[in-house]
């Protein structure tokens, strides 16, 4: 059996993960990533593997060149086509501004004002074409653009999500008469309505394309040389993963999917472990990203946003907040302790890397605590200077509160940790969920390190600490399936809707499931089509996803998906109404299933893990109950089996777990560590 | 720091006060049953201790949020003060006169218990719809009784149990009885996931924590707000302002206004405003209190996240039967325009001690159309509402800002005309920023939008609007006014055409079309001193027109290449210099 490999291109490093299909080894690396030119980043990372990319079964690849592209506002440069009278929506968006001011700076549009041009024509809500596309204004508005050095074109046009006509007709235009320009079309974007954010994300897509599509190429053509003869696979925002040759179509899919993967290794993680309901929390060094898999799925949300700008398409829902490991320690103008969203980054980073950083940061903090190893971090690759970061803190937290060094640096922590557990509680209880009902993957360099204090203060009863945490959304990766989501938006009451017609609904969007399946190239009896509908409350906006059965659907199947709609609402805000239902979106997800990484399994050991111990050391964590003698163990050197007690900490090359006292580790099977709280 | 609570304690549970608010916001928003809720965020909400300290706030409508404070004690007192609360008990009220709003702003508010004490209330304030007002938004109502029925102080909830009884009585006298119903209903769960979340605080950190930890957030909160007014220099700043009109007749609408400011203590006496108005522009005492404290937060902690402690160094002075003090039944269903014009005119009569941040003038206040249209084919009417984006005044630092809404309802967003036009017979034509609209300056003022609608049913209309005649928005320093007042066009370019600023009640029928046309915001600074590369952009964008270049900063641009012509453009600055 052939290897299988995924890379996941970070901001600092690039991991990769090799699956022996046939033994079911795993093997993990990490390389730097080369931002100038990532695919050299990624072809030092398969090397460093070892990987024989010849004899290779399948390469995944998530990459964060497109967010980047995004948040670095490096993408082509970029023209809109808009309905006569609606280009500076983009500009406006939505009129809102942060309350309190007396003055505000609004970030500058994605596109200027110059490179907004509007064409005649206007479809209404009903499909009804109020005014016809006048191909001249488009022929007027493409060659205004490509005259001012435009190299991609967004195209929006209300109503476009349903009435798509003269969008594709503008496709056609474009691509028969202006070659040397990339475009992208709304509607092929996202079928949901509200023009501002579809506008949006259609330039985003219009403004990575090109470079995506580039690098996608450049990859190619490097696996070519290298005899490369299996499929490469991109990941998606939406869990999925989708072929290289689809990307240029599809490329603002591609952001915020490295995330997602993790979520959905999260998802594979839990099936193998029969946990049903988990907290994905993936730490790393900016952020902290924190996602519900539930009944062993994660959640789909519709809208989502990269600093200012909305993204209208499916993303796996995830919160995240500015508090990583480089995140900064400050006072407020009242005094107070806040900690992020500012973050030293990787450049200069925390003061203890000794690059020059000056802002105490929450690494500074954990190392002065103890709770961090100045001579371990990343196994030891590089040391750290716990003596600056004291300093730091001592002068910008700890002397202005009027608190000892320790304990500011206790604090820091404390603060980062509280806040993550704000997160998870706004979204399990904040959203109708009991945390008590989960258990808490911890992964990213961070993760392990916090889930002790998270699940204490959320009530948690176990953390999951799978293998080579850092690497862990790399992993995800190859657990992904091939998948394309379909809809049809078409507001109708529940009551209206005859079992027949729905049947119809569902068995067409079907059959473009099948047809996008098969061009990636999937085998019929690898295909599946997962329905659902979104639904309402009459007047309501904002919907609720109700899973719909397969094959043949009856009356029973509308009252019981009104039936299950009333339960979640009540679920999820406390009251249900009597009144009339609206069905508002039809969608089928197809899936491709791929082959998927068996059950690892670790050498059995028995219940004494003293072989593991590496010594002691003192460290302070507030949430632990203060400072203590801590165990310091090695988890390279854990077998199956192996427990040990709190307090303790697991040390490997780049991911520390805090194990508080009266806590218990045991490690499963599969090599996770499962820490229990009493 | 004081000693009372640990700073680390007193961070996370200042973040669990504002992780308890968001909570209010997302379920009333993924709930609630009208596009002015869901889509516009026309309400205010936040967490109270048993005291009314407001601890935290949501995103929403920062004039609401002031004044719940007034709400919440008058409608525990309506209903005999807080030893008739039990657990389980959700009140509703609209009485603009203790809610500090209008009918249609309804409250609904949980008193929060732990061990059976009551230890704070959670609270929000909607446009719930309509509780069968004279007409949809009475702009000429001369008393109360005509703004709609009124529910004061009640218990929607009692001990868990819904009372079915308001809910009829909502739904019997409204014009949009679903809507309605259902959106204080959708109300009442947002309340109850914010109590939820404070509960959980106070089980883990214990009662009395939560109370140091409020004392230290509203000492944080009065401290780094006194260190601001202290910045402010010592002195008696009035100004004073007249408004349109009172949306009846022509009884003068004027606004006087007295900043004191001594050390770190700010009073803002409005002595001298007008009597009682005849129309329902009247302020009620809460509202006004929230102006001030809404326009004194802007001036001074803009950034941090609001408490009542902010408000401690503020007093307010408002004699009773004037215009900013009325009592019932004087109308009040529009007091928001005169509040928010005090709110700017403190600004304004601080702005000459306050150069480095006082923005010039802005071009208007909120430019509103409303109507009720019906489907011409299911009969079923809708509620449309839209409110332009004004151009905001420029800084001594930076351009104004372009198309936003109003300060007061900064928390708002415009509706997609996809929503719209799915939702109701409505058609959207356009909206856009319109080039030359914002007053010249060094710093050029933020340009008005326009927007443009037409009616695919029949129904009613109400336009409002204040600043259309009376006063265009002012430069600064030089800077020059914008070119243009406040307006909303019915009818335009028909022989009905009407150029208003308020009506109430106006029939429109399928066809007729509104046109929401703002102002823009002033300069700031003198035009001719504006970096003609600045101004050679903003031609390129399309914001300043060539003949505005040339005119107003003197700058002299090639129509063809948008090449400025330095030489042409010194001596014609010098030349518009010599006119002056």
């Amino acid at each position: 059996m052939p290897e299988i490999f995924a890379v996941d291109v970070g901001g600092t490093f690039t991991d990769i993960v090799v699956l022996d299909q046939g033994s079911g080894d795993v093997a993990y690396a990490k390389s730097p990533t080369t931002p100038a030119e990532p695919s050299e980043g990624v072809f030092k990372a398969i090397d460093k593997a070892g990987v024989d990319v010849s004899a290779a079964g399948g390469f995944f690849h998530g990459t964060t060149l497109g967010i980047n592209t995004v948040l670095e506002r490096k993408g082509a440069r970029t023209g809109l086509i808009t309905t006569q009278g609606f280009r500076d929506e983009l500009e406006i968006a939505r009129l809102a501004w942060p309350m309190y001011r007396l003055h505000w700076e609004r970030p500058a549009p994605l596109v200027p004002r110059q490179l907004r041009t509007e064409v005649a024509e206007r479809i209404y809500a009903d499909g009804t074409v109020l005014t016809p596309l006048d191909e001249g204004s488009v022929r007027t508005a493409v060659e205004k653009l490509i005259a001012r050095d435009v190299e991609s074109i967004a195209v929006c046009f209300l109503h476009a999500y349903q009435f798509p006509e003269h969008e594709q007709r503008v496709g056609e235009i474009i691509t028969a008469e202006y070659p040397e320009v990339d475009f992208t079309l709304s509607h092929l974007v996202t079928q949901e309505y509200r023009e501002y954010e579809r506008t949006a994300t259609t330039v985003v897509d219009a403004m990575v394309k090109p470079r995506l599509a580039r690098y996608v190429d450049m990859l190619q053509s490097q696996l070519v040389k290298r005899d490369f003869r299996a499929g490469l696979l991109v990941t998606r925002c939406d869990g999925g993963v989708m072929s290289a040759a689809e990307v240029p179509q599809r490329s603002v899919r591609t952001l915020i999917s490295g995330p997602a993967s993790g979520i959905m290794g999260a998802a594979a993680l839990g099936r193998w472990l029969e946990e049903d309901n988990l907290l994905a929390t993936d730490m790393g060094g900016t952020s902290f990203d924190a996602a519900l898999v539930i009944d062993r799925e994660p959640i789909l949300q519709s809208l989502s946003h990269i600093e200012n700008t909305p993204l209208l398409m499916p993303v796996i829902e995830l919160a995240t907040i500015g508090a990583g490991g480089g995140s900064i320690a400050w006072l407020d103008a009242g005094g107070g302790l806040d900690v992020g969203p500012q973050s030293a980054g990787a450049d200069p980073g925390p003061i203890c890397y000794g690059k020059n950083g000056t802002e105490p940061t929450f690494t500074d903090a954990a190392l002065v605590s103890g709770v961090l190893d100045e001579d371990y971090f990343l196994g030891g690759e590089m040391k750290l200077d716990s003596e600056a970061a004291a300093r730091g803190i001592e002068r910008v937290i700890a002397q202005p509160l009027g608190l000892e060094v320790e304990e500011a640096a206790a604090g820091i922590v404390t603060l980062v940790e509280a806040k993550m557990a704000a997160t998870l509680e706004d979204i399990t209880i904040g959203k109708g969920h009991d945390p008590r009902d989960f258990a808490v993957l911890a992964y990213g360099g961070g993760g392990p390190l916090v889930a002790s204090a998270l699940s204490a203060r959320l009530e948690i009863p176990r953390v999951i600490v799978p293998r080579s945490p850092a690497t862990f959304s790399a992993w995800g990766m190859l657990t992904l399936d091939v998948v394309h989501d379909f809809s049809r938006t078409s507001v109708t009451s529940l009551a209206d809707v005859n079992p027949s017609e729905l049947t119809a609904i569902f068995a067409e969007l079907e059959q473009e499931a099948a047809t996008t399946l098969e061009r990636e190239g999937v085998e019929p009896d690898r295909r599946q089509a997962i329905r659902s509908i979104d639904l309402r409350y009459e007047g309501q906006e904002h919907t609720l996803r109700i899973p719909i059965s397969s094959g043949e659907l009856d009356a029973t199947t509308v009252k019981q998906a009104r039936t299950n709609f009333d339960r979640q609402h009540h679920a999820s805000y406390g009251y249900d109404v009597d009144g009339p239902v609206e069905v508002v979106t039809y969608r089928v997800r197809a899936v491709g299933t791929l082959d998927k990484p068996s059950r690892p399994s670790l050498e059995r050991g028995s219940e004494d893990s003293s072989a593991a111990v590496r010594g002691t050391r003192r460290a302070r964590h507030t949430e632990s109950g203060g400072e203590f003698e801590w165990t310091i163990y090695e988890r390279d050197r854990l077998l199956a089996g192996n427990v040990l007690k709190g307090p303790a900490i697991v040390e490997e090359p780049s991911t520390t777990t805090l194990v508080a006292p009266g806590q218990r580790l045991e490690v499963d099977e599969l090599g996770n560590m499962v820490v229990t709280r009493p | 720091m004081s000693g009372r609570i640990d700073p680390i304690t007193f961070a996370v549970i200042r973040n669990g006060f504002v992780a308890a608010a968001h909570d209010m916001y997302t379920v009333f928003r993924r709930t609630a049953m009208l596009p002015l809720l869901y889509e516009f965020n026309d309400f205010g909400m936040s967490l109270f201790d048993h005291r009314l300290n407001m601890l935290s706030d949501a995103p929403g409508l920062p004039v609401f949020i002031g004044s719940l404070d007034i709400c919440v004690r008058d409608s525990v007192e309506s209903l005999g003060g807080p030893e008739m609360l039990h657990p389980g008990d959700i009140i509703f009220n609209n009485h603009p006169y203790q809610t500090a709003g209008q009918t249609a702003d309804a409250a609904v508010i949980e008193p929060i218990f732990y061990d059976d004490a009551l230890i704070g209330y959670s609270a929000l304030r909607g446009h719930m719809g309509d509780f069968g007002a004279i007409n949809l938004y009475p702009t000429n109502s001369t008393d109360l009784f005509q703004e709609g029925t009124l529910f004061s102080g009640l218990k929607l909830y009692d001990e868990g149990e819904l009372n079915e009884s308001i809910i009829t009585i909502v739904k019997t006298n409204s014009r949009l009885p679903t809507e309605t119903a259902g959106s204080i209903l959708a109300g009442a769960g947002a309340v109850r996931a914010c109590s939820r979340k404070v509960l959980s605080i106070v089980e883990k950190y214990g009662v009395g924590t939560y109370y140091a930890a409020i004392d230290e957030l509203l000492d944080q909160g009065e401290k780094a707000t006194r260190d601001a007014i202290a910045a402010i220099p010592d002195g008696v700043y009035t100004r004073s302002e007249q408004m349109d009109d009172n949306g009846v007749d022509d009884q003068p609408v004027h606004i006087q206004c007295q900043v004191t400011i001594k050390g770190s203590d700010v009073e803002i006496d409005v002595s001298g405003s007008s009597e009682e108005l005849h129309g329902p522009f009247n302020v009620p005492w809460g509202y006004t209190l929230t102006a001030c404290r809404f326009a004194l937060k802007r001036l001074t902690t803009p950034d941090l996240p609001p408490n009542s402690g902010n408000y401690r160094p503020v007093s307010v002075v408002a004699p009773e039967g004037e215009m900013f003090n009325p009592t019932p039944p004087a109308p009040v269903f529009c007091s928001i325009w005169a509040a928010l014009r005090l709110g700017d005119v403190i600004v304004q009569a601080l702005a000459p001690v306050l150069p480095d941040r006082a923005p010039a003038e802005s071009g208007g206040d909120l430019t509103m159309c409303v109507a009720y249209v019906a489907d011409p084919d299911t009969g079923h009417v809708s509620f449309f509402i839209d409110l332009a984006g004004l151009g905001y005044g420029a800084t001594s630092y930076a351009d104004g800002l372009s198309g936003a809404i109003h300060p007061v309802q900064a928390g708002s967003e415009s509706m997609p005309a996809e929503l719209l036009e799915a939702r109701m017979p409505t058609l959207k034509k356009r909206f856009e920023l319109v080039q030359d609209s914002g007053g010249p300056g060094r710093n050029r003022g933020g340009l008005a939008t326009v927007s443009e609608f037409e009616f695919l049913g029949d129904g009613t209309t109400t336009v409002i609007c204040e600043k259309t005649s009376k006063a265009a928005a002012r430069g600064l320093e030089g800077g020059r006014p914008a070119p243009y007042t406040n307006a909303v066009w019915l009818f335009k370019d028909t022989d009905r055409e009407l150029r208003l600023g308020k009506t109430a009640g106006t029939e429109i029928f399928r066809g007729d079309t509104v046109t929401v046309h703002p102002a823009g915001g002033g300069g700031y600074g003198d035009p001719l001193e504006r970096d003609p590369e600045r101004v050679r952009a903003d031609v390129d964008a399309e914001y300043v027109s060539l003949a505005s270049a040339r005119d107003d900063y003197g700058v002299v641009i090639d129509a063809e290449t948008l090449v400025v012509d330095e030489a042409a453009t010194v001596a014609l600055r010098e030349e518009l210099r010599s006119k002056r």
